[in-house]
């Protein structure tokens, strides 16, 4: 790591603990008891780290055994009722599950999954920090360093989660590099076993390249079903060319995409509310939106005699 | 990868009573058969065929395999990947040929005239063929096949497929219709070896690739892990497969809908009493006839039983390996770990034992009572393999069975002594215990007549004299030295190292 960053970080830790200055203020005339406006933002550039990390090298993670092992208590501020029914794969800098956690209830827990020691750090250390200043604030929400490829059958339960959420993971243009992406045929298949029946899985990117991969795997798994699929475009994004237009996969109309996100709170969180989506928004991106369902036991079951009966 | 004699795996099949075997002329796959008409004499005799010879298919592989993998398109060199010392878990103490391609992992199946589902049940007379599927060094998949009852139908290859990464686990599937190979990498490949069927089956989500993946010389992985797996296992009915990685997970899927995980245990179970963080199962096994899955791997082992019908439910069981887990005399499985070498005895009642197979410098050995392994041979070879062996064939799949131990001679320096017990026509490679059973008794007592001895001798024998067959000592020119490739590790200085290793320290 580089030396100076490393000497600025300590710094940061070592100041007294404090709300940080916040860039997303609500405005006056808001109601500042709605919790649109509860965003948690910090100094971050003493946290700044590589962008990438490699997922497919063993690393050093301190992941617990199994997810019996997981002390929920230590985990979540006391709060030892709650039950992890919510994953944020690639976390960041753990902005959406801060927004997300008070539009849930005490026992809702909800876990972020970071591979940048850095970047995990931060959102423990934000979190700490709040919970000092309050404790009761953020009683649902937690973040651990650890690869979401590898370890999260140490994490989480099978057919335990209501929801799994992608915001803008990392795009890995290169072709060598396609099978570090996050979703990937046999990623897709552990994902699903956590899913609860009827659990959904949401997806959103800025790359129409990704957009189209995620998109070919999700209509691939056959326990799997789409509720929604939109896109917007800006005509500005730095990475989607504009003569590729025919290409293009619109599903719906604005008004449905409206509809739709108004109906579905983690929806329009995952898409607008990330932090990395409120950078696509600032600088005009392209916004792609994927969510789909696992099917239900008796749907599930339907489907997999249809594939055996042609099988046989 | 040194030349070494011995055997390095062995395979065995119930209702035709073949066993697999692959070793002798540098990695080559042979298949023995006790004799019929005179399996009821005291003297057994059994015969030997070659399924594949390893120093004919051997070089060529290996020289495509040095033009497409070791340079990219622009000519220049592609760098040695560092690999784990994992791979050395997965792998067996093989017996390779001095090119490096000799067989890591091997399966031997039959193909039934009936209905898959009805496939465990049928006896030997429906036995339309035999199969064998084998993988290993050089990235092939092999499959070959042999009509059963005929005697002089010979060995014919079905499939041959490159795949990119090293593989390390094989199973057939499906009354010999799939084959499943998992890589280091941790993807998992699917096969089908009846062109027949699959024509006529495009929505087998084991046969049919997906619409982004349909391009020339593309295989798409049907499932996978994301570290090395060590072992999968298809269920003996076929409708579940398990595998287990070095990151300690162990899945089970199922059949041919992998994409539905029934389970996924981590962390070999998870119980903080016996298991460490970097513990891993290296081997699998399925009961007959039930649905305890068992696993074996660095110290530990552990038992999952699932009751699939409700996967919820299932239990999973840990234990350390110890000498006074209880000792079972009703033994249905066995699995060995080549790492630890560990046996793991099991019996139907749910009971289990555990052996360390003795080492050398144990002297008189005592807690080996359930093998009697020849003590005089510990110091010249080591147990590579062990397989459950059904010499007589249909009526007993679920008769015990006896236990065929496959040895390697230790190191380098052994090798003359090797090949001059070997053309003194003395060694046995393969050795054959018998279980014991906790009444004594047998439902099979022709079976148990024969005395261990009779059978291994006979076994090694019929192996010698194959040797001796196909030998060609004046065809053979001696195989060049391996090209020792470059690792970092090996000759980075020891500041390089420190400097690596904070770099890559993202923790401090």
């Amino acid at each position: 790591m580089d030396p100076s960053t490393s000497h600025r970080e300590d710094a940061n830790e070592t100041t007294p603990i404090s709300p940080p200055p916040s860039a997303y203020a609500p405005p006056a005339s808001t109601d500042p008891s709605s919790p649109e406006w509860r965003y948690v933002t910090g100094r971050r550039s003493g946290y700044r780290t590589r962008a990438h990390a490699n997922p497919l090298a063993p690393g050093h993670f301190a992941v617990p055994l199994s997810p019996d092992s997981i002390d929920h208590a230590a985990w979540y501020a006391g709060n030892a009722d709650v039950r992890i029914r919510l994953a944020d794969i690639g976390c960041g800098y753990g902005g959406l599950l801060f927004y997300l956690s008070s539009h849930r209830d005490r026992a809702y827990g909800m876990l972020g999954v970071e591979i940048r020691a850095a970047v995990a750090r931060y959102c423990q250390l934000t979190l700490q920090r709040q919970r000092a200043a309050d404790a009761t604030a953020y009683p649902n929400i937690a973040f651990v360093y650890a690869n979401a490829q590898r370890h999260l059958p140490n994490l989480l339960r099978g057919r335990s989660l209501d929801a799994m959420l992608f915001a803008y993971p990392d795009p890995h243009f290169k072709a060598r590099t396609h099978r570090r992406r996050i979703l990937s045929r046999a990623l897709l298949q552990q994902y699903v076993y956590f899913l609860r029946p009827g659990g959904r899985l949401y997806a959103s990117t800025d790359v129409e390249a990704l957009f189209r991969w995620m998109l070919e795997r999700l209509d691939d798994c056959p326990l799997l079903r789409c509720v929604h699929m939109s896109a917007v475009r800006t005509g500005q994004s730095r990475f989607n060319l504009a003569e590729a237009e025919e290409l293009h996969v619109v599903p719906s109309q604005p008004e449905e995409v409206e509809a739709f996100l108004q109906s579905d709170v983690l929806a329009r969180a995952v898409r607008d509310y990330s932090d990395e989506g409120q950078r696509v928004a600032r600088q005009h991106g392209d916004k792609f939106l994927l969510v789909y369902e696992k099917r239900g036991v008796e749907e599930e079951r339907a489907a997999g005699e249809g594939d055996g009966a042609s099988g046989a | 990868m040194e030349s070494r004699e011995g055997v390095a795996l062995v395979a065995s099949e119930p209702r035709t009573g073949a066993l697999a075997v692959c070793g002798p002329l540098q990695g080559s796959l042979w298949v023995l058969w006790p004799e019929r008409e005179r399996s009821d004499q005291p003297n057994w005799g059994c015969c030997c065929e070659l399924v594949w010879d390893a120093r004919v298919a051997g070089p060529r592989v290996a020289a495509e395999l040095d033009a497409s993998r070791r340079a990219d398109r622009s000519g220049r060199p592609i760098k040695q990947q560092r690999t784990v010392g994992h791979t050395a878990c997965a792998s067996s103490n093989c017996v390779t040929a001095s090119d490096a391609s000799g067989v890591r992992c091997m399966r031997l199946c039959v193909v039934v005239d009936t209905e898959p589902a009805a496939a465990v049940a049928t006896p030997s007379s429906m036995v339309r063929a035999l199969r064998l599927a084998a993988a290993g060094e050089d990235k092939t998949v092999r499959v070959f096949q042999r009509p059963y009852p005929d005697s002089s139908a010979s060995w014919h290859c079905l499939l041959e497929y490159i795949c990119p990464k090293r593989l390390c686990a094989i199973d057939l599937a499906h009354n010999g219709r799939y084959v499943l190979v998992a890589d280091k990498t941790g993807n998992v490949y699917a096969f089908d070896l009846d062109e027949s069927l699959a024509a006529a089956d495009t929505a087998s989500p084991l046969t049919c690739q997906p619409e982004y993946a349909r391009r020339e010389g593309y295989r798409e992985p049907v499932m996978g892990h994301f570290s090395l797996i060590t072992d999968l296992q298809v269920s003996d009915d076929g409708r579940y497969v398990a595998t287990a990685d070095v990151d300690g997970h162990m899945r089970i899927s199922r059949l041919p809908q992998v994409y539905d995980i029934v389970r996924i245990i981590p962390s070999c179970g998870g119980d903080a009493r016996t298991v460490a963080a970097d513990d891993y199962i290296t081997r699998l096994c399925w009961l007959p006839a039930s649905s305890v899955l068992m696993g074996l791997g660095t110290g530990v082992w552990m038992s999952s039983e699932c009751a699939f019908e409700a996967p919820v439910h299932c239990g999973v069981l840990n234990g350390v390996v110890s000498e006074s887990a209880p000792s079972s005399p009703r033994l249905v499985c066995v699995a060995v770990d080549r790492y630890a070498r560990l046996m793991l005895c099991v019996s139907r009642d749910g009971q289990y034992a555990l052996k360390r197979m003795p080492e050398a410098h144990d002297g008189p050995n005592t807690d080996a009572d359930l093998l009697a392994v020849d003590a005089a041979r510990l110091s010249v070879a080591e147990p590579t393999d062990i397989c459950r062996w059904w010499p007589a064939g249909d009526e007993r799949a679920f008769a015990p069975p006896w236990l065929v131990i496959a040895w390697a001679p230790r190191g380098e320096a052994d090798e003359t002594e090797t090949k001059s017990l070997l053309r003194d026509g003395v060694l046995s490679w393969l050795q054959v215990v018998p279980w014991k059973m906790a009444d004594g008794k047998s439902t099979n007592e022709r079976l148990l007549s024969a005395s261990p001895d009779d059978l291994q001798r006979a076994l090694n024998q019929a192996l010698i004299a194959g040797i001796r067959r196909h030998a060609r000592p004046e065809d053979t020119p001696p195989q060049p030295a391996p090209r020792r490739l470059y690792r970092a590790r090996d000759h980075a200085p020891a500041a390089w190292l420190a400097y690596w290793h904070r770099a890559n320290d993202h923790d401090r």
